[in-house]
């Protein structure tokens, strides 16, 4: 940088502090001095050159604060604080458990090798409820497979005392099998709480998961294009 | 000791249960800290959703929270790191990504497509005296000139002339110092001279042209 560059560089920093009251009492004379045409000795810095620069810093400032003064749609701060509130209030007390572990690392600022551990809850917690289906599928599909074997490892109603198999089988086909039910089936433990959600998604499963929606999407892609 | 402001009193009460008072912080913040998201990603769905995340946040963390901070620095700096995650995120995605390609929400606010001032001036249907449209313009001319400097002296910008936080303050949101920000400011303001004159000359010679 020469000296001149170096000058006007000075004398832009002295003039932005300026104008944020950010000037130290040393600085502030040093202002006042170049002001008065005194202090650098550059062709860009003299008392006019200052009171120029100052404001052009001046318009930049006043047009970003005109493009904050644009309205914001009030219904989108509104659909997002339904947002907020669904998300938080009427979803399960282990989610908000989860939200709480992840706001660490946001308010102390994060590295890339963590981002990239939240990328996977948060990836979890995407495919979230692809995965439940298609845990219920394969559940499913074990209880078809241990029937059909002839299997007494589980039978028609261990699981579900209150209905029989095709019962079962139509519930986790549409999603609504019991979590108790899905988590015996899967042999996980004895209840929901088992069905810890950072302990169960090993990367095999989310890769599973991902295949099964792929051929989701292809196959309703493949039904649209039909249609 | 020093007073709580209005916000952390809020924040303790919903920290005791008060739903309410989230709802009251969101009320106060949530306009401000969209508009400080949407300069970050440049994208006004994505900037949403991260509104939304860094609230969710805002409630994991509240047992976290001492009044000893500004409630708007701890709320900004959550939204910050959010928002530079998300760009991380795109990049992994896709490894030609800057937060300066046009998006969809950069196309409906007017200042993707339109990020040249020369583009602009060519396109408006509307004569140089109309002090509305001229008003857009120069809207959209800061708006891209500022998504052209990079993240820091934007953000520092922002913060310091739109928010009106101290440079201590901007210190924490950006987790550096004060030094570190009174020359982030100072440079965002000389680049944002830079590019609107060069801008304002590009114009002016399109006009000659155009005669």
């Amino acid at each position: 940088m020469s000296d001149d560059a170096r000058e006007e560089d000075r004398m832009d920093a002295l003039i932005s502090a300026s104008l944020d009251d950010a000037l130290s009492p040393e600085e502030a004379a040093e202002l006042a001095a170049l002001m008065a045409g005194e202090g650098m000795a550059g062709e860009g810095v003299s008392g006019e050159g200052v009171a120029s620069r100052a404001q052009d810093f001046e318009d930049v400032d006043a047009a970003l604060r005109a493009l904050a003064e644009e309205p914001l749609d009030e219904a989108r701060l509104e659909a997002s604080l339904e947002a907020v509130q669904e998300r938080l209030f009427e979803s399960s007390p282990d989610a908000a458990v989860v939200i709480a572990g992840e706001a660490v690392a946001d308010e102390i600022g994060v590295d890339a090798g963590s981002r990239a551990s939240g990328r996977s809850e948060s990836l979890f917690s995407r495919i979230r409820p692809a995965f439940y289906g298609g845990m219920a599928a394969a559940a499913a599909a074990m209880l078809f497979f241990a029937v059909g074997s002839g299997s007494d490892a589980l039978r028609p109603g261990d699981l579900n005392p209150g209905g029989g198999l095709e019962t079962l089988a139509e519930e986790a086909a549409l999603g609504e099998l019991t979590d108790e039910a899905l988590v015996a089936a899967l042999g996980y433990g004895a209840g929901p709480a088992d069905l810890s959600e950072l302990g169960l998604a090993s990367p095999e499963d989310l890769e599973i998961v991902e295949q099964l929606e792929l051929l989701d999407f292809l196959a309703a892609r493949e039904a649209e294009g039909r249609g | 000791m020093q007073p709580i402001d209005q916000d952390a009193r809020l924040m303790l009460s919903f920290r005791e249960g008060d739903r309410d008072a989230l709802s009251k912080l969101y009320e106060k913040w949530a306009a401000p800290l969209l508009r400080y998201l949407e300069r970050i990603v440049k994208n006004p769905a994505t900037a949403e959703e991260l509104l939304q995340d860094t609230f969710i946040r805002v409630h994991g963390a509240r047992d976290r929270y001492s009044p000893d901070a500004a409630f708007s620095t701890w709320l900004f700096r959550i939204g910050r790191n959010l928002a530079l995650n998300e760009l991380d995120r795109a990049r992994n995605r896709n490894p030609h990504f800057t937060a300066d390609s046009p998006s969809d929400g950069d196309r409906r606010s007017g200042d993707g497509s339109d990020r040249k001032s020369n583009v602009v001036a060519l396109v408006s249907p509307l004569p140089a005296q109309d002090e509305v449209a001229d008003a857009r313009r120069e809207k959209a001319k800061m708006e891209a000139a500022l998504g052209e400097i990079p993240e820091r002296q934007r953000s520092a910008l922002w913060l310091a002339v739109v928010e009106g936080h101290s440079y201590a303050e901007v210190a924490d949101i950006l987790e550096t110092s004060t030094a570190s920000v009174k020359s982030l400011v100072h440079r965002a303001r000389a680049q944002l001279v830079e590019r609107m004159q060069t801008e304002a000359e590009a114009a002016a010679a399109n006009t000659e042209v155009g005669r």
